[in-house]
């Protein structure tokens, strides 16, 4: 027995030494947040907590306008986010439910449109964008988000849609509702958990996302965070304490989210990745 | 969806085919010239490999070790279970211009967390310019990458493992079979679906993953790190060069396609044995 505990003992030892090496990087850039380059440098991994100063995070609030840039990845995210939602789970109940074989081919294109990585398109993407005099707003931005994310919100919904038993959306028929009346009354309450676990996952990508408003968003004016971020790096690369303090406002709106929902972005990615 | 997804893509296989300055409408044809140029221009090789480096390295680094953390995870009677598993999963919601931001960080040379450690442990002659040498740029990206893509493949296994009836072990050690044993005859096959899948993600992420190099090392030095990608980025807005931009969009369509089903055939078949 005692053997057996020993064991046990080590091999918890060795889970923690192996995650305290897998957060290292965290740590290392959380601390030095609050440090001053020269400690930076001279000693990473020391945190003194009586020199602790808010300073640098004041100081890219401030002079890399995060007020503004919060505002337009914020609204970017909802945006694209709610038309995610609301197209996604709409397209996705034909196809869950009616059998029939165009359907069935377009599920199969749909779900194979996953794995097309978006720089393919990225050049007529941008061409069109301007000729629509989309190509420097908000709601161009959240458009090709919608887009590009959609096939995987169908998938994710398609998925979950047809573990609702038959019988139900049968019923709703017999009692005399329509595709749509089935659709409002029967399945939007019924596919909540997965629309939650959409929502923590879209809002994440489309938030973490540098390309399309890299290319597309080049006014001064008009960043996103991510974008924003980047583009401090040239400013700041002497002092690399101002750019971590920079990474933890970047990163604090979706943790916190991350933080709440945490039960819905690891069972909807599990849930969509087994069904497949 | 269909006016900013399957427009985009099918006029980019149309330009491929044509001769464009980006600007005028016009454009002529001129058949597979464009592939042809492609083909002889001096970085693609470079390109072809950096990319290859990338997802087989990743790939199989994030399966092994994804899949060695799930198993420690899946223990009975670990107490702080959750607190691990949101600690591997952390990365993977950061943003990718954070994570390359703090990664460029830990490979600077003299300050940076891996040479400040190298010193620690007397090894400063291995030190180097780690994002700046064109031998094992790929290597440190890659090192990121993994530490960044593990969360996503560590939960499906995760979910995979519970799956798995714990009656299957128990009469395993009945039998008398060691934990090794074990693993081999049980888990592993039993793992099958989920090993398919997390093949399949990891690969797809890294063949589509651009943020994240790009903010790392911006293709660099010179363009030993650019995968497709950002070879494609480069040729489109860089140095405005559409037609190659678009050719090389077109074979990697076409690559992705391919290499994505015939995985998925071949996995599915191993599945059912």
């Amino acid at each position: 027995m005692r053997v057996a505990n020993n064991r046990r003992l080590l091999q918890e030892l060795a889970l923690v030494v192996m995650t305290g090496i897998f957060i290292l990087p965290l740590y290392y850039a959380v601390i030095n947040a609050f440090k001053s380059q020269t400690n930076v440098s001279l000693h990473p991994f020391t945190i003194w907590f009586d020199t602790v100063t808010f300073q640098y995070i004041i100081d890219f609030f401030i002079h890399r306008q995060y007020a503004r840039t919060l505002f337009y990845s914020g609204s970017i995210t909802v945006l694209a986010v709610a038309l995610i939602i609301s197209l996604c789970s709409l397209g996705a109940f034909p196809l869950a439910n009616v059998r029939s074989r165009i359907f069935k081919i377009y599920y199969i294109a749909i779900v194979g449109a996953i794995v097309l990585p978006f720089e393919i398109a990225l050049i007529p993407l941008v061409v069109m964008l301007k000729n629509l005099h989309l190509s420097y707003t908000v709601l161009g931005i959240a458009l090709v988000h919608t887009a590009w994310n959609a096939p995987f919100a169908i998938f994710l919904y398609t998925g979950y849609m047809r573990t609702i038993p038959r019988e139900l959306e049968e019923a709703a028929r017999l009692d005399g509702c329509g595709m749509l009346r089935t659709y409002y009354n029967l399945y939007i309450p019924l596919i909540k958990p997965i629309t939650a676990a959409c929502v923590i996952i879209f809002a994440t990508w489309v938030w973490n996302d540098f390309l399309v408003a890299y290319v597309a968003l080049r006014n001064p004016q008009q960043l996103t965070m991510q974008v924003n971020l980047y583009s401090s790096l040239g400013k700041y690369l002497q002092q690399y304490n101002v750019l971590f303090a920079g990474m933890i406002l970047v990163c604090l709106p979706i943790l916190i989210l991350f933080l709440f929902m945490q039960k819905h972005f690891i069972k909807g990615l599990t849930a969509g990745a087994i069904k497949g | 969806m269909l006016v900013l997804f399957v427009i985009p893509v099918f006029q980019t296989f149309w330009l491929s085919l044509r001769d464009w300055n980006g600007i005028s409408a016009e454009s002529k044809f001129i058949g597979f010239d464009n592939f042809l140029a492609l083909m002889r221009s001096n970085s693609i090789m470079q390109t072809i490999i950096s990319t290859l480096q990338l997802f087989t390295l990743g790939t199989l680094l994030i399966n092994c070790i994804a899949l060695g953390i799930s198993v420690a995870l899946d223990q009975k009677g670990l107490i702080n279970k959750n607190v691990y598993k949101v600690v591997y999963f952390l990365p993977t919601v950061l943003s990718p211009v954070v994570v390359a931001l703090i990664w460029r960080a830990m490979y600077f040379t003299d300050w940076g967390v891996i040479d400040t450690v190298l010193k620690y442990l007397g090894l400063s002659n291995l030190s180097r310019v780690w994002l700046g040498d064109p031998g094992v740029v790929m290597i440190c990206l890659t090192i990121a990458y993994v530490w960044y893509q593990i969360g996503t493949t560590m939960v499906i296994y995760l979910a995979g493992l519970q799956n798995i009836p714990t009656e299957l072990y128990e009469s395993a050690m009945i039998d008398g079979a060691g934990k090794v044993q074990q693993f081999v005859a049980i888990t592993f096959p039993m793992l099958a679906p989920a090993i398919t899948i997390n093949v399949l993600f990891v690969i797809v992420n890294a063949l589509k993953t651009f943020d994240f190099p790009f903010a790392l090392t911006e293709g660099g030095p010179e363009y030993f790190s650019r995968v497709v990608t950002l070879q494609i980025y480069f040729y489109a807005f860089r140095g405005i060069k559409y037609g190659l931009g678009t050719a090389l969009s077109v074979v990697y369509t076409l690559f992705i396609l391919i290499l994505s089903i015939s995985l998925v055939r071949i996995l599915r078949k191993r599945e059912q044995i």
